[in-house]
């Protein structure tokens, strides 16, 4: 905590001026100018933004937890105590261990409190894991999923942080099950429902049962079949449902073994999808493209052949980097050499 | 695209280029000012597999540079010739600007399969990153989030933040001043 009161700075406060405009693409024809007289004059100037300019593209290479960015840490947080957990020995000197670490990819962290149960569980990407709570119900978590359990007398309450997560509730009459997520709450008392919070929907799939849905005020209940999409306007704030009646709802709930069916959903949630189990994160490197539909069956653990179908299929160029699949849109000349070699 | 075709037609030529004397002047030069390089085509051209584009083209010219006065002020020429690059193509594309907001590194372009050392290193510096964030205050934090990692403009930043743009760049300012020194110390 220290490091932010020390009063030395890296580079010259003029350079950093100048670097935070040329990095919002705002640099002045003036600031331009003088970047380049100080490439002559100045080179000190030149290479503090030289470092600079490493430091930003090393920040924009690494994927980070969002909550490093909202969340003030207190020695309550459960990440403060994962990381006292895996904090010295996640990343020891030895690259063989840490290679074993990498295998190691499922937490968890109970927290006990005298009468209520509370835990949190994780996963990362790539994993898939089942948790039996204490009071019998199952939950699985797909990868990239994050769950809070706070369990007391008058209800069962789960916090989905992230991802996607299947739960097989046990009945239990006096005590309610609610998974709440992004403002959505779904409540159950014996039943099965998976829930999957992207990056702008929640989307509940009822596979047994009934449950009652509930965001801003509005409470409904659906029965087993039923797909609701809760997608939030980020400007008005207001909710906007879509409600589906699935023929075969189970096939929307096979990753839970292993495999992914895309029925038209655009390229930007398939990816979502693909990247809680892919070994390294698939990226769109072009917007235009988050609009393709995507169609068919691919097991998770060959994330291989849908960037082969991906290519094959739509007008992507796939440029795969040490830590992450970037796709971007073919362009006209690439395509025209593509046409001639088939 | 126009700019790809001057790039392999500049490619091309460079085969018959009579290569000056320091020429390993220059190419220490062009990977010692690689980041700023593009850093500087980026803001002229907001799209960064164009950046990259632009950046090969004004290493092949640069590399073919024979012109004494250009040599003499090797860095300024450097800088110069990727802003007239730069310019040229957004003349040619009609003076629209592609506006990409998604960052994509272009060394790590370079294909090849991740070694323990690599997911180590990789490791190790997220850790670093990670822990330098986590001294910024909660705001500054923030600006940077949105700024780098959703690429939102300052105007927007402001605005989502309810500060006043000045304090967008003062917030900015900080973290990178922060970060250069967290990223950049010796451990």
């Amino acid at each position: 905590m220290f490091g932010w009161f020390n009063k030395k700075k890296a580079v010259d406060h003029e350079a950093a001026a100048l670097f935070v405009q040329m990095s919002s693409g705002e640099m002045s024809q003036e600031n331009s100018d003088k970047m380049l007289d100080w490439a002559e004059n100045d080179p000190s100037k030149l290479d503090d933004i030289e470092l600079l300019s490493e430091v930003w593209d090393e920040a924009g290479s690494m994927e980070l937890d969002r909550s490093i960015f909202f969340e003030e840490e207190t020695s309550k947080d459960w990440r403060t105590v994962l990381s006292s957990y895996f904090g010295d020995w996640r990343y020891p000197a030895g690259a063989i261990t840490a290679m074993a670490m990498v295998a190691f990819v499922f937490f968890a962290a109970p927290l006990q409190t005298p009468q209520d149960t509370f835990a949190s569980y994780a996963t990362v990407r790539g994993d898939l894991e089942s948790v039996t709570l204490p009071d019998g119900s199952d939950i699985q978590l797909n990868g990239m999923s994050r769950v809070e359990v706070a369990y007391s007398d008058d209800e069962r309450r789960i916090s989905m942080l992230e991802g996607e997560v299947y739960y097989q509730v046990s009945s239990d009459k006096k005590r309610p099950f609610i998974v709440e997520t992004s403002g959505v709450e779904v409540r159950a008392l014996g039943t099965a429902f998976d829930i999957e919070a992207s990056q702008d929907a929640v989307t509940v799939i009822v596979t047994e049962g009934t449950v009652s849905v509930g965001y801003g005020g509005t409470v409904e209940q659906y029965s087993a079949g039923n797909k609701i999409e809760v997608r939030r306007d980020t400007v008005g704030g207001s909710f906007k449902v879509t409600k589906l009646l699935l023929a075969d709802f189970e096939d929307a709930v096979t990753w839970r073994s292993g495999v992914i069916n895309f029925s038209g959903e655009p390229l930007s949630l398939a990816l979502e999808r693909i990247n809680r189990q892919s070994a390294k994160p698939i990226v769109l490197a072009d917007e235009e493209l988050s609009d393709l539909q995507i169609f068919g069956s691919f097991r998770q653990n060959n994330i291989t052949s849908f960037i082969n179908a991906i290519e094959t299929l739509y007008p992507v160029r796939v440029v795969e980097s040490q830590y992450r699949v970037a796709l971007y849109k073919r362009n006209k000349r690439e395509e025209r050499a593509g046409d001639s070699t088939t | 695209m126009a700019i790809q075709h001057s790039i392999s037609l500049a490619m091309s030529k460079r085969v018959d280029v009579v290569v000056p004397p320091d020429k390993d002047m220059l190419l220490d030069l062009f990977s010692k000012y690689n980041h700023s390089l593009r850093m500087f085509i980026r803001n002229t051209v907001k799209c960064e597999q164009t950046a990259d584009e632009i950046a090969q083209e004004t290493y092949v010219r640069f590399a073919a540079a024979k012109n004494k006065e250009e040599i003499d002020f090797p860095k300024a020429y450097l800088f110069r010739t990727a802003r007239n690059i730069s310019l040229d193509f957004l003349r040619r594309k009609g003076l629209r600007v592609v506006d990409d907001n998604v960052e994509v590194d272009a060394d790590a372009v370079l294909s090849s399969a991740p070694s323990p050392e690599d997911d180590l290193i990789h490791a190790q510096a997220k850790k670093r990153l990670e822990n330098a964030l986590k001294e910024l205050p909660l705001r500054t934090r923030q600006v940077f989030y949105y700024r780098r990692y959703e690429g939102l403009t300052v105007k927007h930043v402001a605005a989502k933040m309810g500060i006043s743009e000045r304090l967008v760049y003062k917030n900015m300012e900080d973290a990178m001043q922060h970060l250069a020194i967290r990223l950049k110390e010796k451990s």
